[in-house]
């Protein structure tokens, strides 16, 4: 050991930052104040971007409280894995840590409408004026920004967001009815930081069904389902600002306003993939797009839902939804039932359910603090 | 890959599948080359680009984070990407291995940090970088800039403005 002594000079900048690119957002803030060279390795927005594709590898999940009652100040849970969501389905109080808390937004009022793995997006009530508007939140750094008023606000319409890497800046896009068409889907784009203003781009010409159950982000895109004859999953690339249709896997059948007959669909994205299913009370069949380029569909599970009723069947709704949340790598799959809200371990190869504890919908969080402005 | 490069050259050291490395200050380790080949990215470049007769010198690596690197390519080479039966004994021994590793002094674990960055060890670097990182969460500024042997180069003023700028994140 004497042979080698004690190293004199400072650790070298680039030894730094490997380390420190490993580190949780809130700590890179702090040492900040460590010294000015630090401070700019860590603002440095190519350290950033490093340190996002970092932590893409172990996201978070959050649980954000407007959908948990009893609180005046708005907090966000967040799990740091998969199988915490299951332990935590099971006793959602001791597992829960908070992640991040706000006095100024409330619990009620104010609804997470849409999110990317980096933000959250909100849609606040103004009560006075019966208006509304809509924010982006960071909750790793508290940044919040809230987005200009588009003169196409009304009720129906639905957002979606993404980081798109080669502008270096988030975009949010906007779709709604068409005022003049009926059955066509108007779109409105706006980079954030940077525009004041909604950018009308591409119209879809079909209706797009305007619920979260129905969107989900994936390869940098937005889809949602479309209701509109033929039917089939409308595809917006956010960079690109084009559209592409997908359509459904063969012999699935989807018009708005016919559940009773055709089940309830629900699209998401799990484990990276997207999944389509479709619940009528006797099954939940689950397609999976397996070669997204080609459109390959393929019918993953049919699960039999009669056991699963006969577990709620006395709480049971006409609207009732059931839908995958998560699938596992052990084969397993975390089924969710919307009335009354609880969530199932579902074992595919006993072909068992299980009842777990209520659990609110989590989101998928990547840990980030690329500025909005 | 690797043990291409090693094969193809006639010289007695590549015959016997070892290559000579030469530490910053000065020792020669004669190891195989498999091994640190398969684990290295910057040897095994050397070794493709014919290194292999000569020593390779490795300018800013000293002896002993050399020393403890080649252990550590020796040990995954080895027991890692061991398919078959074994794999779930190998793994604990591995990641047994990997724990006594990082339990070294500050002080190598940052020349550990600096070897694996050079010779391209994702693995290595990896596992010292967390464990340092995971020392890191919960400490304060001043000890920071005490563990990492960083001069404070703001004035007192300036200083106050970041604090401000980023008191959430200070308690």
């Amino acid at each position: 050991m004497e042979r080698y002594p004690r190293r004199q000079v400072p650790v070298p900048i680039d030894v730094v930052a490997e380390i420190l690119v490993r580190l949780p957002v809130k700590s890179l803030i702090r040492f900040q104040c460590v010294s000015k060279t630090w401070r700019s390795l860590i603002l440095d927005p190519s350290f950033m971007h490093s340190h996002r594709r970092r932590s893409q590898q172990k996201p978070f999940l959050l649980i954000v409280e407007n959908c948990w009652m009893g609180s005046d100040t708005f907090t966000i849970f967040s799990l740091t894995n998969e199988a915490m969501l299951e332990e935590c389905c099971n006793s959602p109080k001791e597992t829960l840590v908070e992640y991040f808390k706000s006095p100024d937004i409330s619990s009620w009022d104010d609804a997470v409408v849409a999110s990317s793995p980096d933000l959250l997006l909100f849609r606040k009530d103004i009560d006075d004026r019966r208006g509304r508007c809509f924010f982006l939140l960071n909750p790793s750094t508290g940044e919040r920004l809230i987005l200009p008023e588009s003169p196409n606000s009304g009720d129906r319409c639905t957002l979606g967001l993404d980081y798109v890497p080669s502008i270096g800046r988030f975009k949010v896009a906007r779709f709604f009815p068409s005022a003049k068409a009926n059955a066509r889907t108007q779109c409105e784009v706006l980079v954030v930081g940077v525009d004041r203003s909604w950018r009308p781009t591409k119209d879809y010409p079909f209706a797009v069904i305007h619920r979260l159950d129905q969107y989900s982000l994936l390869n940098g895109a937005i889809h949602m389902v479309s209701s509109s004859l033929p039917g089939g999953i409308a595809v917006f690339n956010l960079h690109r600002e084009i559209w592409r249709m997908i359509q459904f896997p063969c012999g699935f059948c989807f018009r708005e306003n016919r559940w009773a007959a055709e089940g309830h669909m629900d699209l998401r994205e799990l484990t990276g993939s997207l999944y389509l299913s479709r619940f009528t009370p006797m099954k939940l069949e689950i397609w999976v797009l397996k070669d997204y380029e080609n459109e390959n569909w393929t019918m993953q599970y049919n699960i039999d839902t009669l056991q699963l009723f006969r577990m709620i069947w006395h709480d049971i709704e006409c609207y009732t939804r059931v839908h995958p949340l998560m699938i596992k790598d052990d084969g397993k799959i975390l089924i969710a039932v919307s009335t009354p809200s609880a969530v199932f371990h579902y074992d595919t190869e006993k072909k068992v359910f299980t009842a777990l504890k209520y659990i609110p919908q989590p989101c998928v969080y990547v840990e980030n603090y690329l500025p909005l402005n | 890959m690797a043990t291409t490069g090693a094969s193809d050259g006639a010289s007695a050291a590549k015959k016997e599948g070892l290559v000579t490395l030469m530490s910053g200050d000065g020792e020669i380790f004669e190891v195989e080359a498999a091994a640190v080949a398969a684990l290295s990215v910057t040897i095994r470049h050397a070794i493709e680009e014919g290194f292999g007769d000569r020593p390779i010198p490795l300018p800013i690596v000293g002896a002993r984070a050399l020393a403890l690197a080649v252990e550590y390519c020796r040990k995954h080479h080895s027991l890692g990407g061991g398919a078959g039966e074994d794999s779930a004994a190998y793994d604990d021994e591995l990641r047994a291995f990997d724990h006594n590793l990082a339990k070294v002094d500050r002080d190598t674990l940052f020349d550990l940090i600096e070897a694996a960055n050079y010779l391209e060890i994702e693995g290595l670097l990896n596992l010292m970088c967390r464990t340092v990182a995971e020392m890191m969460k919960g400490k304060s500024v001043e000890e920071l800039r005490r563990t990492f042997d960083v001069s404070n180069d703001y004035t007192p003023e300036e200083e106050e403005e970041v604090r401000r700028e980023v008191s959430w994140a200070l308690d």
